[in-house]
C-alpha cells in the first residue's frame, strides 16, 4: 500500500466522520458523536502516518524532500491542518457540533486531491526554484493560516444558522439545539480570524523572503501575491470593524465568509487568471 | 479656516476612512489581477475599439499597480494611518503608563466562591507571602492599603496597548522601504557567455544601462537535469574583479544569490549559442575526413578536395534538431546545403521535407556527403542584477509588525488583584482580575494563582 492509497482511505474516513457527526445532531444521541470522534481520530492518525510515509518514500526514491511542494501535497497538508485544529478545539471545548461543519472542508480538500484526475500525486524531484527551506516554512505557515480561516468560516456558518433558527423560534429544536450559543460562535469566529491573520502575515513574509532569494524581488504584484494581499486586507477590515467599530454577530459572520471566499480564490482560483507563474 | 483644517484632520484620522480606503485598494487589486498586465496588456488591447484602448491607457490599467492613481491611493492610506495613529497614540500611551487605580471594589463583586479563601495565618504574614509570590509571577506588583484591607496588585502585558501602534509603524516602515527601493535601487539583468565578462547591467523595460563598478565574469555555466527531464540545477561559477583584484568568487545558484558592493546577482535564465560544428565527410561510401567548422569560419578538407564554410548554425531547426548550413567548395563546385544531425529520423518520419528545397537535399553535393556529428554549443548565463537599499527597511518593518501582532493578540494586558483582610484570627483572601482581551485565559490564570496561594 503506498501513501496515495492511504490518503484515499483517509478521504473516506473523513466523509464517514462527517456523517456520524451529522447523525448525532439529527438523531440527538451522543453515541454517534463518540463514533464520529473515534473515526476522525483514526483518520488523523492514518493521515499523519501516510504523510510521514510519503516523506520516507521520497528518500527511498533518492529525491528526499518534505512532501509540501506540489498541489497534491498542499491539499493533503491543508486537510491535515484543518483536522488538527478541529481536534484541538473538540478537546478544549468538549463540543462535537463543530465537527459537522468542519469535517466537510477536510473531506473536500482530500477528495479533490485524491480523486481529481488532473492532480499529479507522484513524488517528483524539485526544480531549482523550489529547492528552498523558506518554501517549506512558507507552505506550513500559509496552510495553518488557511485552516484557521476555515474554522472562522465554519463558525460564521454556524452563527448564521443559529441566528436564523432563533428568529424562527427553532433554536431549541432537534438539529438546531446543538448549535452553540451565538456569543460562542462569534468569539470563535473572531479567534479563528485572528489566528489566521497572524499566520497569513507570516506566510506572506516567508513567501517574500523566498521570492527575494529566488528571484531578487520580494514583491512583484504577481496574481498569487496580490490575492494573498487582498485576503489579508479583508481580514484586516474584519479585525478593525470588530475591535474599533464594535461589529459583532451577523456582519462579522458574513465578513468571515467573504474572507474565506478570498482565501479559496487565493489558493485555487488564481491559477485561472492571466499571469506569469503559479507556484503550486 | 481652522475649522476646515480640523474637519479634514478628523476625517483623516477616522477608522471609517481606513476601512473605505482598504476596501477600495482591495477592489483595485482585484481588477489588477483580472486584467492582463504589462506585456500581456498589449496583446489584450489588439482588436479593441479605439475608445476602449484610450480609456484603458488613460487609467493606466495595463500597469495598474504602478499607476499614478493606485500609488495615490497607497499614499492616502499611509496618510490616514499616520494621522490616525498620531491622534490616538497619546491615549494608548497613557493606558500603558497608567498606574493601577486603587479602590476598584467593584471588581471583587463578581468573584465566585472559588476565588475566595480563608487562611489561618495573620494578615501581615499573608501580605508578605503573597507579595513575594506575585513578584515571581508578574512584571509590576504594588501593595496598597485600602479601606477594606490590603490590596496586592500584579499585572503583565501592559505593552499590548501599544501593539496596534507597533503594527501600524511596521506597515509604514515597510512602505518607506519599498519607496527607498524604487527611488534608490535598480532592477536589471545581464547575459554573460561562458568565459566572458560584463561591467554594466541592462535595466529592465529598456531604461538604459547601469554600470556595476566592477567586472562580473562567468567562468562556467552548468545545467543538470533529472531523469524525468525536469531541470535539477542551474549554476554559474562567477568571478568578480576590480582591476587586478579578485573581489569574490563562487557558485551562483537559484535560491543562492551573491551580493557584491550592495548589488545582488540571481541565477535566472540561461541559453546557448552554437559555436562550431563537427562534421564527417564521405566520398562515395568512404569516410575521408572529420572536420571542425567554427561558427564564423571554415575548414579545409585534406587532399585539396576543397573547403567547408559555415553559413548558419541552429540548435533546433524547425523541430528537426541540430542543423548547420554550409557553403561547400568541392572540386571547384560551390554548393549551399543543410546538414542535419538526425538525418535518419527525418528520412523515416518526414521524407518529403528533404525534397522541398535544393539546399535540404542531402545528396546535393554527390559524390560527397556530410554528416553532422555534433554541434558544439557555448552556454551563456542569464542573471538578474538588483540593488535594493530599501530591503533591510522592509525586513525591519516586517519584524515590527510581527512583534506588534504578538503583543496585541497573544500577550494582552492582564491585571490580578488580591484583597486581604483580617478576619477571626486569620485572613480572608479574595481574587479578582481584569483584562483587555480574552477573559477565558484570565480566569484560568486566576484559578492557577489561587492554587499557588493555597499551597
Ligand atoms: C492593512 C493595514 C492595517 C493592518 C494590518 C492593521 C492592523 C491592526 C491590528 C491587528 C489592530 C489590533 C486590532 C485588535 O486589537 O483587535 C489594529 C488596531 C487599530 N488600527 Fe489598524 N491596521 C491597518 C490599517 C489601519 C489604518 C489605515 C488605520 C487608520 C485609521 C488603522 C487604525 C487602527 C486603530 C485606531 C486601531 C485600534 C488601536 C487601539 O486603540 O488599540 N489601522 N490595526
Amino acid at each position: 500500500m503506498d501513501n496515495t492509497m492511504m490518503f484515499s482511505v483517509v478521504t473516506f474516513i473523513y466523509l464517514f466522520s462527517f456523517f456520524f457527526y451529522l447523525l448525532r445532531m439529527i438523531s440527538g444521541t451522543e453515541f454517534w458523536g463518540r463514533i464520529g470522534s473515534w473515526s476522525i481520530m483514526t483518520g488523523f492518525v492514518l493521515h499523519t502516518f501516510a504523510f510521514s510515509y510519503r516523506w520516507v518514500e521520497s528518500y527511498d526514491l533518492g529525491i528526499g524532500r518534505v512532501p509540501l511542494t506540489n498541489f497534491y501535497e498542499s491539499l493533503v497538508f491543508f486537510a491535515w491542518t484543518i483536522v488538527l485544529i478541529y481536534l484541538i478545539l473538540e478537546w478544549r471545548t468538549k463540543s462535537r457540533t463543530m465537527g459537522t461543519f468542519i469535517t466537510p472542508f477536510a473531506f473536500v480538500a482530500m477528495a479533490f486531491a485524491t480523486l481529481s484526475p488532473n492532480i499529479d500525486s507522484r513524488i517528483q524531484p524539485l526544480i531549482p526554484a523550489l529547492q528552498s527551506d523558506w518554501l517549506t516554512i512558507h507552505v506550513v505557515t500559509c496552510f495553518i493560516g488557511y485552516a484557521a480561516f476555515t474554522l472562522s468560516c465554519a463558525m460564521g456558518i454556524m452563527y448564521l444558522l443559529r441566528s436564523r433558527a432563533e428568529k424562527k423560534s427553532l433554536a431549541g429544536r432537534g438539529f438546531y439545539s446543538f448549535l452553540p450559543a451565538l456569543e460562542v460562535s462569534d468569539e470563535l469566529n473572531y479567534q479563528g480570524a485572528v489566528l489566521g491573520f497572524v499566520f497569513l502575515t507570516l506566510g506572506i513574509m516567508t513567501g517574500s523572503i523566498w521570492a527575494y532569494s529566488a528571484w531578487g524581488s520580494y514583491w512583484s504584484w504577481d496574481p498569487k501575491e496580490t490575492w494573498s494581499l487582498i485576503t489579508w486586507f479583508i481580514y484586516a477590515i474584519l479585525l478593525h470593524a470588530r475591535f474599533v467599530r464594535g461589529w459583532r454577530g451577523k456582519k462579522l459572520a458574513w465578513l468571515a465568509l467573504v474572507g474565506y471566499a478570498s482565501v479559496l480564490f487565493t489558493y485555487l482560483g488564481v491559477n485561472y487568471l492571466p499571469g506569469l507563474h503559479s507556484y503550486l | 479656516m481652522q475649522n476646515k483644517v480640523n474637519a479634514l484632520w478628523q476625517y483623516f484620522s477616522s477608522i471609517k476612512l481606513a476601512i473605505i480606503l482598504i476596501a477600495i485598494i482591495t477592489v483595485a487589486s482585484i481588477i489588477g489581477t483580472l486584467l492582463p498586465q504589462q506585456d500581456a496588456a498589449g496583446e489584450f488591447l489588439r482588436d479593441r475599439s479605439v475608445w476602449f484602448v484610450s480609456l484603458f491607457n488613460f487609467l493606466q490599467l495595463g500597469n495598474l499597480f504602478r499607476s499614478v492613481w493606485f500609488t495615490a491611493l497607497l499614499g492616502l492610506f499611509s496618510l490616514n494611518l499616520i494621522v490616525c495613529s498620531w491622534n490616538r497614540f497619546p491615549a494608548a500611551w497613557k493606558l500603558f503608563r497608567r498606574p493601577f487605580q486603587p479602590g476598584r471594589e467593584d471588581l471583587f463583586r463578581d468573584s465566585p466562591q472559588a476565588w475566595r479563601h480563608n487562611s489561618q495565618a495573620s494578615l501581615p504574614a499573608e501580605v508578605k507571602r503573597i507579595e513575594a509570590l506575585m513578584k515571581r509571577k508578574y512584571r509590576r506588583v504594588a501593595v496598597r492599603e485600602t479601606g477594606g484591607g490590603t490590596l496586592v496588585h500584579g499585572e503583565k502585558g501592559a505593552l499590548s496597548y501599544l501593539g496596534a501602534y507597533i503594527i501600524h509603524g511596521g506597515i509604514l516602515v515597510i512602505i518607506a522601504g519599498a519607496l527607498a527601493g524604487i527611488f534608490f535601487g535598480f532592477k536589471g539583468y545581464v547575459n554573460i557567455m561562458e568565459g566572458e565578462s560584463v561591467q554594466v547591467a541592462q535595466l529592465i523595460s529598456g531604461r538604459g544601462v547601469q554600470p556595476l563598478g566592477f567586472t562580473a565574469r562567468c567562468d562556467k555555466f552548468i545545467v543538470e537535469f533529472y531523469e524525468t527531464g525536469q531541470p535539477k540545477l542551474f549554476r554559474s561559477d562567477m568571478t568578480f574583479t576590480k582591476g587586478d583584484k579578485v573581489l569574490a568568487q563562487g557558485a551562483l545558484r537559484v535560491n543562492h544569490p551573491m551580493e557584491l558592493e550592495g548589488i545582488r546577482f540571481y541565477q535566472s535564465s540561461y541559453g546557448s549559442i552554437p559555436e562550431a560544428a563537427q562534421l564527417i565527410v564521405y566520398k562515395g561510401d568512404r569516410e575521408i575526413a572529420r572536420i571542425r567548422v567554427p561558427a564564423d569560419g571554415q575548414a579545409v578538407l585534406p587532399g585539396k578536395a576543397g573547403s567547408v564554410k559555415a553559413l548558419r548554425m541552429e540548435a533546433n531547426l524547425m523541430e528537426m534538431g541540430p542543423a548547420v548550413k554550409v557553403q561547400a567548395t568541392l572540386d571547384g563546385q560551390v554548393k549551399d546545403l543543410w546538414i542535419f544531425q538526425y538525418l535518419e529520423e527525418i528520412r523515416k518520419h518526414n521524407p518529403g521535407i528533404l525534397a522541398m528545397a535544393p539546399a535540404l537535399n542531402p545528396d546535393l553535393a554527390l559524390p560527397y556527403r556530410f554528416a553532422l556529428e555534433k554541434l558544439e554549443e557555448r552556454y551563456y548565463t542569464g542573471l538578474q542584477v538588483n540593488r535594493d537599499p530599501g530591503a533591510p527597511l522592509v525586513g525591519i518593518g516586517a519584524l515590527l509588525m510581527l512583534y506588534g501582532l504578538m503583543l496585541t493578540f497573544f500577550y494582552p494586558h492582564r491585571q490580578y488583584l488580591v484583597r486581604l483582610a483580617a478576619e477571626n484570627n486569620g485572613t480572608s483572601i479574595t481574587l479578582a482580575g481584569k483584562t483587555n482581551k480574552d477573559p477565558v485565559v484570565l480566569k484560568r490564570d486566576i484559578i492557577k494563582l489561587m492554587a499557588a496561594i493555597k499551597s
